[in-house]
């Protein structure tokens, strides 16, 4: 899993460019944030237990984290994700591990919100420290601003990783549904019962084409009920798919009854103007079997 | 308005379920929901397989105190050549049934397409309540 989202996500050192250009960071700036790397070392832990131990009115992200582990998980990936910010000074190894932050969030169901929520207690606090350190107010509100700068292109760069990370996910989830398996299931010598659940889109049209005409080979069958209840939806592209798996089967010697048309499907189905002929249906899934036993056995 | 890219098979199932919901709520009875859900499949199905990518726009308009939910599906891609061939039955410059079109225009109260070769295809489809 972890290698498709990184295989996906590819960046390159005109996307790190690029990220400079639209926030406006110069070397100064990743100068003057690398030098804050001892101030935020020394500070970092305090700043993270004060971040979990703020008490008030608001619902604290870590109720819904009921595991102690998966807490101190996140804590860890909270410290090394504001150390990378001053360590790197955004360089190029920063670029792969800011996804690696993404992806992270991602995973461990850190919500856009929360982190932007604990990054900006980050900046309050290391903001107040330099304030306080400096002896010359210009320059500490340049550093500041340096940070600023920096910090927002940070948490954009992980944002957006967030966000790739989530579409994978979904894609991800979306092609193992599109993999529900197609069962043949054998109901008598000769005879063949394929239910289809799901979507019918065109790759699984295809796998439910080859499946059955494999089966109706390795079982010499010479008839096939196929039932589609479990499908939601047929519109001309399905019933294309249907009209043409049953006319291969045919051609192989297996007559094919099609079963589990629900009303809506029917007066869709007429209305686009798929007739009833073609698809050879024979109403409910007891029904088409009797008639594929009639067809077996005439 | 509700908005939905159209590039995948995926992406056909979205706008068909979106739009089955609005329809719900809207009020349709459940056979006319079908109806519409297979219309935007067919439009969008079309999109994935003629143009590549476009998109699917799902509105709920109102005239003359009727309600009604508009589908407008829009591509940037090849286009019809000959449209009122491509509104006949069983016409299809691809390996279909041929009858997306003129099958989703049985479905629907008003139909209207706009297109030219080489200038995208611009279907706008109502169902009125």
């Amino acid at each position: 899993m972890n290698e498709i989202i990184s295989s996906t996500i590819n960046y390159n050192k005109t996307g790190m460019t690029n990220a400079f250009g639209w926030f406006d960071i110069s070397s100064e700036d990743r100068d003057r944030v690398s030098a804050l790397k001892t101030l935020v070392e020394e500070n970092i832990n305090d700043i993270i237990r004060d971040f979990y131990d703020r008490s008030g009115g608001f619902d604290h992200p870590t109720r819904h984290m009921a595991d102690a582990d998966h807490i101190a998980r996140i804590r860890e990936e909270q410290k090394r994700h504001f150390l990378e910010l001053v360590e790197t000074g955004l360089s190029e190894d920063y670029y792969e591990t800011r996804r690696d932050a993404g992806t992270f969030n991602e995973r461990s169901g850190v919500s856009p919100s929360f982190y932007m929520g604990a990054y900006s207690y980050f900046l309050k606090r290391i903001s107040t420290l330099i304030r306080e350190q400096s002896d010359d107010k210009d320059q500490a509100v340049e550093i500041i601003m340096s940070l600023q700068k920096i910090a927002s292109c940070h948490k954009a760069l992980t944002l957006e990783a967030f966000s790739n990370a989530r579409e994978e996910a979904i894609e991800a989830r979306e092609r193992e549904m599109s993999e529900l398996p197609v069962p043949v299931l054998k109901m008598r010598d000769g005879m063949l019962l394929v239910p289809v659940v799901g979507t019918l889109d065109s790759h699984r049209a295809r796998l439910l084409t080859t499946r059955m005409l494999d089966a109706i080979r390795d079982h010499s069958a010479r008839a096939v009920v196929l039932d589609i209840t479990g499908v939601a939806a047929v519109d001309s592209a399905v019933a294309n798919h249907l009209i043409q798996t049953m006319t291969a089967a045919r051609l192989m010697g297996a007559n094919s009854v099609l079963t589990g048309i629900t009303a809506d499907v029917a007066q869709s189905l007429v209305k686009i103007g798929v007739t009833g002929q073609a698809l050879n249906p024979a109403g409910d899934l007891q029904r088409g079997i009797e008639t594929a036993e009639q067809l077996l056995d005439g | 308005m509700k908005r939905q890219d159209i590039t995948t098979d995926g992406d056909v199932v979205t706008a068909r379920q979106v739009g089955r919901n609005i329809a719900s709520v809207m009020g349709f009875s459940r056979p006319d929901q079908a109806l519409i859900a297979t219309a935007i499949s067919e439009l969008a199905r079309n999109i994935v397989n003629y143009a590549g990518r476009g998109e699917i726009l799902l509105d709920i308009i109102s005239r003359g105190g009727r309600n009604g939910l508009r589908m407008i599906a829009k591509d940037n891609g090849p286009g019809i050549e000959d449209v009122d061939a491509a509104m006949c039955d069983g016409f299809s410059t691809g390996n279909s049934l041929g009858l997306g079109l003129p099958g989703t225009r049985r479905i629907v109260d008003e139909f209207d397409l706009c297109s030219a070769a080489g200038e995208g295809v611009k279907v706008t489809a109502i169902k009125w309540l």
